[in-house]
C-alpha cells in the first residue's frame, strides 16, 4: 500500500555564517503517523533543523516535502496547516494577555470561525489539564504550567504533525509525564505524526525511529534498540544511554551475561533469575 | 553561614485581583557547606523560595535570616549590597542575563559593580570562567557566538566571580544534554568541595539529587513539607511518594527485584555498586 511521508528531506543544507555548515547534507523521511525522536547533543544541530521544517528559517539548498507538497515561500501558509511546533522555552511563544487568548491567537491566524473557537480552546485547556487558568495572565504561570499552555496553543490548530523541541525539558517529573501521555494520546487516537526532539532516553526508548545528529550530519537513523547498541557512538556524542543497557554493560564488565532489554522489568526479572541461581 | 526561613509568607501582587499566595509559613534551616536540593512540583514556591535567598524577594510575612543579613517583613533591607555580595543566585535560563561584547566584561561585571578594580575584576572573571571550562581562546568572543551549553557556563562564571560564599541555582541544567548536565554538576561539587561554598539547587532531576546532593528539601503548594537527609529520603519510598517525585531509575529498579524477591541493601545507590553485589550475589543479607 502507497503511505505518504509526513516529512521528506533531501540533501539539505543550512548555515547560519556561511562557513560552517550547521545542516549539512541530510536526508531522511518520516512516515506518516509515525512517532519519531531526534537526539544529539547541545549544538549538534536538532533546533536549526526543526526550523528549517516549519520554514521558519530558510534552506540553503536541498528539499524540504511536508505530505508531499514541497516547502517553498508559495506553499508556506499551506504547511503551516500541516505542521506546527512547541518550542522548548514557552516564554518566547506567548501572545494572549490570558491563556484563553493566547490560544485564540492561532486559531485566528487559522481563520477559524468565532463560535467554533471557545469550544475549542475550552477542550484542548482541559486536555492539558489548564481549565482553571484560562482567564489567568501567562507571564504569571510557572513553567510547566506555561508550557501546557503553548501545546495546547499548537494541539488547537489541528494539525498533522506536531514537532516538540524540548517540550519538557522544563517541565517536572508529574507535567512531564502528564505531557508524554497527551502526545501519546494525540498520537495514538489523531494519527498525529509526532517528531521530538529531546533528552529524555526513555523517550527515546519507546519511539518508532530515532534520527541522530551529530555535527550537522545524520550520524544514524533506526530503531531505539539498534542506535542504542552502538554505545560507543552514544558516548562519543554526549549521549545517554538507558538504564537496563548501562547495567547489562556493567555486569558484562564483571563476567554476568544477562540478555538484552531496554525494559527495565524484563531486566530485573534477568538480574534476579541469575542471583537466584546457586 | 547560616540561612534561615522563619513563618515565611510570599504573595505576588498583594492587594490586586491578580494576588497568588506561593508561600506560607514556611520554616527552613539550611545547613552551611552542604548541597542541598530544592524539590517540587511546578508551581510549588521553590523559585520563589530561592529567590528570598538574595532579596530578590522580600517576605509578605515572616523572616529570611542570611548570616549577618536579617529580612524582616515590612521593614527596608539595610545591607542589601552586603547580602548579594555573598549570595550568588543564578536564574532559570541563566544564559538570557548574558548582556556584554565579551565573555570577559560580561564575568567581570559583578565583581565591578560591588566596587572592584577592573584590572582585579578581570583577573577574577578569567579564573571564573577557566573554572567553568570555557578556554582562553573564548574569552574575547561575544556570547552570542557561543553554544547554549557554553552561554550557560559563562552566566553561572559571573557568578562565580562574585566570589560568594553561597550559591543558588534554578534549574541550572534544565535543556543541557545529559553529559552537559553532568559536567555542570561535577562543577558545582568541586566548587562545593574546594572552596566550601554552601549550595542550593533547585532541580527536578532524581538523578543529579541521588549522585550529588547531601539533603533534600521538599515544596508542594507554597509549603515546605519535608527536609531530611538524602539518603533518607531516597531509602524511603512514602517520603518520595509524598514528594510526588519519580524516583530515579536505580530506586525503581531495586523495587522491581524486590517484588521479583530480592532485596538489595538500601545504601546501593550507584549503578557500579549494584553490578558489584549483583555479580557477588551478595543479595538478601
Amino acid at each position: 500500500m502507497f503511505k505518504l511521508d509526513a516529512v521528506r528531506v533531501e540533501n539539505l543544507n543550512y548555515s547560519y555564517h556561511g562557513d560552517k555548515m550547521t545542516i549539512d547534507d541530510i536526508s531522511f523521511t518520516i512516515p506518516q503517523g509515525s512517532y519519531t525522536t531526534v537526539i544529539g547533543h547541545n549544538g549538534s544541530g536538532k533546533s536549526t533543523l526543526a526550523k528549517l521544517l516549519l520554514g521558519l528559517l530558510e534552506k540553503k539548498s536541498g528539499n524540504i516535502y511536508i505530505n508531499d507538497l514541497e516547502l517553498n515561500y508559495e506553499n508556506l501558509n499551506k504547511i503551516r496547516n500541516n505542521i506546527g511546533i512547541v518550542f522548548q522555552n514557552p516564554d518566547n511563544q506567548f501572545i494572549g494577555s490570558t491563556v484563553r487568548d493566547d490560544i485564540a491567537f492561532g486559531l485566528e491566524n487559522h481563520c477559524f470561525p468565532r463560535e467554533e473557537m471557545d469550544p475549542i480552546i475550552e477542550k484542548y485547556a482541559a486536555e492539558v489539564n489548564m481549565s482553571k487558568f484560562l482567564e489567568n495572565e501567562p507571564t504569571k504561570l510557572s513553567g510547566g504550567q506555561k508550557q501546557r499552555v503553548a501545546i495546547a496553543s499548537v494541539l488547537a490548530m489541528n494539525l498533522n504533525i506536531i514537532v516538540f523541541d524540548e517540550a519538557t525539558s522544563m517541565l517536572d517529573p508529574t507535567g512531564k509525564r502528564e505531557i508524554n501521555r497527551l502526545i501519546n494520546k494525540i498520537h495514538q487516537q489523531q494519527k498525529i505524526t509526532i517528531i521530538s526532539i529531546t533528552h529524555d532516553i526513555e523517550e527515546v526508548a519507546q519511539s518508532d525511529n530515532v534520527l541522530v545528529i551529530d555535527n550537522g550530519k545524520l550520524a544514524m537513523s533506526g530503531k531505539p534498540e539498534q542506535i542504542f547498541k552502538n554505545e560507543k557512538m552514544m558516548v562519543r556524542m554526549k549521549l545517554d544511554i538507558p538504564f537496563a543497557y548501562k547495567l547489562r554493560n556493567e555486569l558484562a564488565k564483571r563476567g554476568v551475561k544477562v540478555a538484552d532489554t531496554l525494559d527495565l522489568e524484563r531486566m530485573a526479572e534477568e538480574v534476579c533469575q541469575y542471583v537466584l541461581k546457586k | 553561614m547560616s540561612i534561615r526561613f522563619e513563618k515565611v509568607d510570599h504573595i505576588y501582587s498583594e492587594n490586586t485581583p491578580f494576588a497568588y499566595q506561593a508561600l506560607s509559613d514556611v520554616d527552613l534551616d539550611i545547613s552551611e557547606g552542604k548541597i542541598t536540593a530544592v524539590i517540587g512540583a511546578t508551581g510549588s514556591g521553590k523559585t520563589t523560595l530561592v529567590q528570598h535567598l538574595n532579596g530578590l524577594l522580600l517576605p509578605s510575612k515572616g523572616i529570611v535570616e542570611v548570616n549577618d543579613v536579617t529580612i524582616r517583613a515590612g521593614e527596608k533591607v539595610k545591607d542589601i549590597k552586603h547580602l548579594r555580595s555573598q549570595v550568588g543566585l543564578v536564574f532559570q535560563f541563566a544564559e538570557y542575563q548574558l548582556f556584554e561584547e565579551t565573555l570577559i566584561k560580561d564575568v567581570a561585571f559583578g565583581p565591578q559593580n560591588f566596587g572592584m578594580e577592573v584590572t582585579q575584576a578581570e583577573k577574577l572573571a578569567k579564573e571564573a570562567l577557566k573554572t567553568c571550562g570555557i578556554s582562553e581562546a573564548d574569552f574575547d568572543k561575544s556570547p552570542l557566538e557561543l553554544s547554549g551549553g557554553q552561554k550557560r557556563r559563562v552566566a553561572i562564571a559571573g557568578i562565580i566571580a562574585m566570589q560568594p560564599q553561597v550559591l543558588v541555582l534554578d534549574e541550572p541544567t534544565a535543556g543541557l544534554d545529559p553529559q552537559g548536565a553532568k559536567m555542570m554538576m561535577d562543577l558545582f561539587a568541586q566548587l562545593n568541595r574546594q572552596r566550601h561554598i554552601t549550595i542550593i539547587i533547585v532541580t527536578h532531576n532524581m538523578e543529579h539529587v541521588l549522585s550529588y546532593c547531601d539533603e533534600v528539601v521538599v515544596m508542594e503548594n507554597g509549603k515546605m513539607i519535608m527536609h531530611c537527609d538524602k539518603n533518607k529520603f531516597f531509602e524511603n519510598e512514602q517520603y518520595m511518594q509524598k514528594a510526588l517525585i519519580d524516583p530515579p531509575v536505580i530506586i525503581s529498579f531495586k523495587k522491581l527485584c524486590a517484588e521479583k524477591g530480592v532485596q538489595f541493601s538500601a545504601d546501593v545507590l550507584d549503578i557500579k555498586t549494584l553490578a558489584d553485589k549483583i555479580a557477588k550475589r551478595c543479595v538478601n543479607e
